[in-house]
């Protein structure tokens, strides 16, 4: 049980962080830059 | 009321839970390992981007593998890639000084001083540059946010003057943008990129595009262009006065890599020139609005900008409107052949005048 919630805390903190890190990128890679199809 | 259904638990067992942080983890820390590993190069991260996004085949050739003296190289964002037809710029050269100069146009999609500085960093590492001609922006082109496809070459490493230097927080943005990238760049670093020819070797880099006005149909137009003496088209103490420079919020993302390629260019004793293209709504205009921040960047270094009353009085609106493509700032086939020809003359006295030094 207590390897359950220590699992759950390791996620949750993964999953804040790589939302935050994701919430500073630009929007112009992730709206243009990873979908770009030609100029 | 809104009926809530409990949201099962996504995980059938603590494995599968374990396994998903694993790759979660994995991601987060890719950049570290691969700056680690320095891996993959970056002429390896280069040819990974698709042709439609620039000619970086032909740029990762030129810085890499080629070896011979640059003259006069055009280097910068599609407006650059798209407006300087640098075979007429070669002949125009020969014609008029008697030697053959070796002319490029490293130009690509989408706009940032990240990508200019990492593309002459690594070319003036390995290649000797006489002069180089980089785009004086409009006012509302500046860049302000990475590279769109800075997620494929941006890497903080020990080389990099520009990113250990931001503040935190940009230097978190940076590491996002490292992180979405991570997953490619391992692929690389797994296997090569197979790169074939470059469509863009038979023009030296430029990318006459053969669209119309806003995708209006093409019709390939022979307009002869204006015979625009030099002294008009170099700013000088009289034509100053042309630019109008404005405050834009710049970024300290964008302007300490402004500052870093300027300072780079110094280092190596290279010539600069800002280019200023005229935007299609500016086609009657007297002045030209630019950064303020951009021109003192560069102080002391020569600015052409053609007046565009002067550059388009023979033409009717349709005519200029063929000239361009896309958007109110890039020029296609017609556009670029035109507005290289118009200032070709100043071109020329300019190389001259580095030729004689």
């Amino acid at each position: 049980m207590r390897s359950n919630r220590l699992l759950l805390a390791v996620l949750v903190v993964l999953c804040l962080t790589a939302v935050g890190i994701l919430m500073l990128v630009p929007s112009n890679l992730l709206d243009s830059g990873l979908v770009y199809r030609g100029f | 009321m809104i009926r809530r259904e409990a949201i099962a638990w996504p995980f059938a067992s603590s494995a599968m839970q374990a396994a998903f942080c694993l790759a979660i983890a994995a991601l987060l820390a890719m950049p570290f390992v691969l700056h680690r590993l320095h891996a993959p190069s970056l002429a390896a991260r280069m040819s990974a981007v698709p042709v439609a996004a620039g000619p970086y085949s032909f740029i990762e050739r030129q810085i890499y593998e080629e070896k011979s003296d640059i003259d006069l190289l055009f280097v910068g964002e599609s407006v650059m890639w798209v407006g300087v037809d640098v075979p007429q710029v070669a002949e125009g050269i020969t014609a008029a000084l008697g030697h053959t100069p070796r002319v490029l146009n490293l130009g690509w999609a989408g706009t940032g001083n990240d990508l200019v500085y990492y593309v002459l960093r690594e070319l003036l590492e390995r290649r000797h540059v006489r002069h180089v001609v980089l785009r004086l922006h409009t006012v509302d082109q500046m860049p302000v946010a990475p590279h769109p496809e800075s997620y494929r070459w941006l890497c903080d490493c020990g080389d990099d003057v520009v990113l250990p230097a931001l503040s935190v927080l940009e230097r978190a943005s940076a590491f996002g943008v490292e992180v979405i990238g991570g997953p490619r760049n391992l692929l690389s670093a797994l296997r090569p990129d197979l790169v074939g020819a470059s469509p863009f070797a038979d023009t030296l880099g430029y990318y006459p595009n053969e669209k119309g006005y806003w995708n209006r149909p093409y019709r390939r137009l022979d307009l002869a262009p204006p015979v625009l003496a030099p002294a008009t088209v170099i700013l000088g103490p009289a034509t100053r006065s042309r630019l109008l420079p404005e405050h834009v919020a710049e970024g300290p993302y964008q302007s300490s890599y402004g500052r870093a390629t300027r300072d780079l260019l110094a280092a190596h004793h290279i010539h600069v020139t800002l280019l200023r293209f005229p935007a299609r709504s500016e086609a009657r205009a007297t002045t030209l609005p630019v950064a303020s921040e951009e021109v003192a960047r560069y102080d002391g270094a020569t600015i052409l900008a053609p007046e565009p009353r002067a550059l388009f009085q023979h033409l009717s609106d349709i005519e200029v409107d063929e000239l361009y493509y896309y958007d109110d700032l890039h020029m296609n086939r017609n556009g670029s052949k035109y507005f290289t020809g118009a200032i070709l003359p100043a071109l020329v006295e300019v190389q001259r005048e580095i030729d004689a030094q």
